[in-house]
């Protein structure tokens, strides 16, 4: 049967790349995602000798891949590493993704801490979604970013993982560019939040050139495990309709996303100089905010003065 | 909604994931993957063409 061939040894080809028009074998599928996510970890400066670092899981494709590289990453080099689900309360939505996982945790004895919305708030998502009229994903968002960060930093962290991809990037930056908020840019890229605020735990994406079919095709192939079902509010998010859009885009004029990311790489030193020295400490908590309240204190505030007024 | 659905056969390398995330549209004929109906409703062909790993399936939107 003829089957699409590796460019470099002519073996059976995994992976088809529309960019170049590239077809690739397992063995250097594997070596080109590889080098590429170590090339960008040691580009940016991503990862220090003597670094303790968070991983981000939320047991989605993304996360997984990030965690299975940064294992064999952390083995070679000797970082410390650890894991942190923050577990939204949205039915058994993160349950189950923790139950698809959990094996593969445990084969690599990794750490694991869960952290839930109920427990640290008081309330679930869907139950503060009743308080509030407000997009679920903007809640939802602002809340895992403040626990994200709150947790690893308790619990020693000084490098947060993301597995933010080259797709969710170039949302990003379409978002803000649609929501009028260009500033808000320069709070992106592939290291952030260097000398921010000394609560602030800086935050890394190594997979951040890395497509969405990239990162399925490795998780696929390699047989790594990852939940499948996705957030019931995703739908409803503006991010969706983006994502979409772009995908689309980039069908028809492949590099579309690259040159969306690689063009606000190129403008943003001049943007986070227009921004610097504007993190404040927010009143209530405590925590890092660009204002004199964080958005999370607003939040809770918001729900208790709605119940207030109900009883 | 529903969807034309289409898969070229030359560039499928028979990983068989489009049958596994949607076994009421795909199969296996002559060892490739294949659509069993042109035209469908089911919406997992949208996840079987994301999970291709060498965009071999093509999918048209068809208003009715």
């Amino acid at each position: 049967m003829k089957y699409l061939k590796c460019w470099i040894c002519g073996k059976k080809a995994i992976y088809y790349n529309p960019q170049n028009k590239k077809a690739l074998c397992d063995f250097h599928f594997k070596r080109y995602f590889d080098n590429k996510v170590f090339k960008t970890i040691t580009k940016y400066k991503m990862i220090n000798k003597d670094d303790r670092i968070a991983v981000a899981l939320s047991g989605e494709k993304d996360s997984m891949v990030l965690l299975s590289l940064l294992l064999r990453f952390t083995k070679k080099y000797g970082q410390k590493l650890f894991v942190i689900t923050i577990d939204e309360g949205i039915g058994n939505y993160r349950k189950n993704a923790i139950n698809k996982i959990k094996s593969f945790l445990e084969e690599n004895k990794v750490e694991h801490y869960i952290f839930s919305y109920k427990k640290e708030f008081g309330y679930s998502l869907p139950e503060m979604l009743k308080y509030i009229k407000e997009p679920p994903c903007r809640i939802c968002g602002v809340l895992r970013r403040y626990l994200l960060n709150k947790k690893s930093r308790e619990l020693g962290a000084t490098k947060l993982a993301t597995g933010h991809n080259l797709n969710d990037e170039a949302e990003s930056i379409l978002l803000n560019i649609f929501r009028g908020k260009i500033t808000e840019n320069a709070k992106l890229g592939p290291i952030t939040g260097i000398n921010f605020h000394k609560k602030f735990v800086p935050r890394i994406k190594p997979l951040y050139f890395m497509r969405v079919k990239e990162i399925l095709t490795y998780a696929n192939q390699f047989n790594i495990p990852y939940s499948k079902t996705k957030c019931e509010y995703m739908k409803l998010a503006f991010r969706y309709k983006i994502r979409k859009f772009i995908e689309e885009l980039d069908k028809e004029y492949p590099g579309t996303l690259d040159k969306i990311v690689n063009g606000n790489l190129e403008v943003i030193s001049y943007l986070r100089k227009g921004i610097k020295g504007k993190v404040k400490t927010c009143k209530i908590c405590g925590e890092p905010t660009s204002n004199n309240i964080c958005q999370t204190c607003q939040i809770l505030e918001k729900i208790e003065k709605f119940k207030f007024t109900k009883d | 909604m529903k969807y034309k659905v289409s898969v070229d056969r030359e560039k499928c390398i028979s990983c068989g994931i489009c049958i596994s995330v949607c076994p009421n549209v795909f199969e296996f004929k002559d060892g490739k993957s294949n659509p069993k109906v042109k035209i469908t409703d089911e919406e997992c062909v949208i996840q079987a063409k994301e999970q291709c790993p060498v965009h071999a399936i093509k999918i048209e939107k068809i208003e009715e």
